[in-house]
């Protein structure tokens, strides 16, 4: 088993997308099917940006065994519907981030179909998304 | 495959080429630098690199047009972006021809011809990818090495040389014995060919690097001319510059020097390009035209280049769609261990790279301390190879 935390500061535009590098090299190393590696890499950085934009910060770890597992888990503010922001085009991305290209509102549709498992919980405490693939 | 050839007297162990390659295809080991081929993309920066001459590529000689009855030169469109006037390409044509050629034909038309199918190409299938396209050699080779996840993505025409060679080939007043030489303007290109390098499945027999034939066709020049048609539009196809000239309403994106074009690669890999319609990569500066083989430069060559497409003609050559299209590069995924097995490796190989320094300084011989890890643990090396280590060693114990 291969476990890798990283962590993400709110509104560290700046950073976006390096963890996700990181974790898309350690996934080449580990030599990944491409196209299993094209949903993992498309996933994890829609999540990784989906933090840095909406979320007080927190934390990404992947967990690789039989099946590669993400959790991305943050420290608030939650999400207030759950199903409205999992409709295409939703958004409560700020000015900023969309004048930056964020925040298209596709992140989360996305990632659900990128995704082999897909789970997300949220509370005013935080949000908690667990991401799983195969690997085989 | 790699067309480096390495000179073992002329090199001083500088390390240069080491630290210079995109793909880690060198090390140095045993005190004589060595090239993974399957590593190699050919992209000529180690030959950049190496201040003492001890790499280089070398093609075929005009000694071998003496094995054909019928010698057919096929002259790259960048070569010709290299005049400035439709007067002075044909002069030079005449120079080429006068090297003991039978015929010689400038790629433009076929270039135009390949311009053309691509905007119709991209105008058919552009939702559904971002669309990647390259007839650099060197960058279809990274894209296998290193983002494989890209290589559906690449929109499957062949080489342009290859084409030519396949579609004059079969002319029907083709003599039997006729030899096609392809005059390239960059290293990768001379993988293309039968000769020297082996690539059996091309109508291509030999290529040569057009820099070594320049002080023949230098003395060859003249007010001397040889009919040869420039396509605009294979102007175009050879300058980053004016790719997107004939792309009206689309989204044409274009990365030029390797740089730019692992930027690319990188965000298109996380779909972040998904509002370009088509990707338009090249290994050199300013596109082919920037050939490092040219005796020109990627900018004057530019500059060229505008003037010359504005007195171009606007034909290309009558070729069949289908024709243009050719062999997909396949996944080179090859993974016969299992998961298991792959992470057991991972996790070994990371126990050495925490042991050693990190600084990828590259005095083991390998580009990389997770390069080294690799050949520690395949018992290649040992942790006292490296020579970091090793001095701290000394450090504590004095």
């Amino acid at each position: 088993m291969m476990k890798y935390s990283y962590v993400i500061n709110k509104d560290d535009y700046v950073n976006a997308g390096k963890v996700s590098s990181q974790i898309k090299k350690i996934l080449k190393e580990l030599n990944v099917r491409p196209d299993i590696l094209r949903r993992m890499a498309i996933a994890c950085y829609e999540a990784e940006i989906n933090m840095i934009i909406h979320s007080f910060g927190g934390e990404i770890t992947l967990v690789i065994d039989n099946k590669a597992e993400f959790i991305f888990k943050d420290i608030g503010p939650g999400i207030k519907d759950i199903t409205l922001a999992m409709k295409p085009g939703y958004s409560t991305a700020n000015e900023r981030a969309r004048e930056l290209g964020f925040g298209a509102g596709m992140g989360l549709v996305n990632i659900k179909k990128v995704s082999d498992e897909f789970n997300i919980e949220s509370s005013t405490k935080g949000t908690i998304l667990t991401l799983r693939f195969d690997l085989l | 495959m790699t067309v480096i050839s390495y000179t073992l007297e002329k090199c001083q162990k500088c390390m240069k080429c080491l630290h210079s390659c995109l793909t880690g295809a060198i090390s140095l080991q045993d005190a004589r630098v060595k090239i993974d081929s399957e590593k190699c993309t050919n992209c000529a920066t180690c030959i950049e690199a190496c201040v003492y001459q001890g790499l280089q590529a070398k093609g075929s000689t005009l000694a071998d047009l003496e094995n054909y009855q019928y010698k057919i030169a096929l002259v790259s469109t960048a070569v010709v972006g290299e005049c400035c006037t439709v007067d002075q390409v044909e002069e030079l044509m005449m120079a080429i021809k006068k090297l003991g050629f039978d015929e010689v034909i400038n790629l433009s038309g076929y270039d135009g011809a390949m311009y053309e199918e691509m905007i119709r190409y991209v105008g058919v299938n552009h939702q559904q990818t971002t669309l990647i396209t390259s007839f650099c050699p060197v960058v279809n080779k990274l894209i296998e090495v290193k983002y494989p996840i890209l290589l559906s993505n690449i929109v499957p025409m062949d080489n342009i040389s290859e084409v030519a060679a396949r579609s004059i080939r079969k002319r029907e007043d083709m003599p039997k014995n006729t030899g096609i030489f392809l005059l390239c303007e960059c290293v990768s290109k001379l993988t293309l060919a039968k000769y020297p390098y082996g690539n059996k499945y091309s109508e291509i027999d030999h290529a040569m690097v057009i820099a070594d034939l320049f002080p023949q066709i230098s003395r060859n020049l003249s007010t001397e001319r040889l009919r040869s048609p420039v396509s605009d539009k294979g102007l175009y196809n050879v300058t980053a510059n004016l790719y997107t000239k004939g792309f009206k309403d689309k989204n044409v994106v274009v990365a030029d020097g390797l740089d730019k074009v692992v930027k690319a690669l990188e965000l298109a890999e996380f779909d972040r390009l998904k509002d370009c319609d088509l990707l338009f990569l090249s290994g050199c500066i300013n596109g082919c035209i920037g050939g490092n083989l040219l005796w020109g430069n990627p900018f004057s060559s530019f500059n060229n280049v505008r003037k010359l497409a504005k007195k171009a003609c606007e034909t290309t050559v009558d070729i069949s769609n289908n024709d243009l299209y050719g062999v997909v590069i396949a996944s080179s995924f090859n993974e016969k261990r299992s998961l298991q097995n792959r992470l057991a490796n991972f996790i070994k190989i990371n126990e050495y790279v925490e042991k050693l320094p990190g600084f990828d300084c590259g005095a083991c011989g390998f580009h990389s301390c997770r390069a080294m890890a690799e050949e520690i643990l395949a018992n290649r090396a040992t942790l006292a190879d490296c020579r970091v280590l090793r001095s701290n060693d000394k450090n504590e114990s004095e």
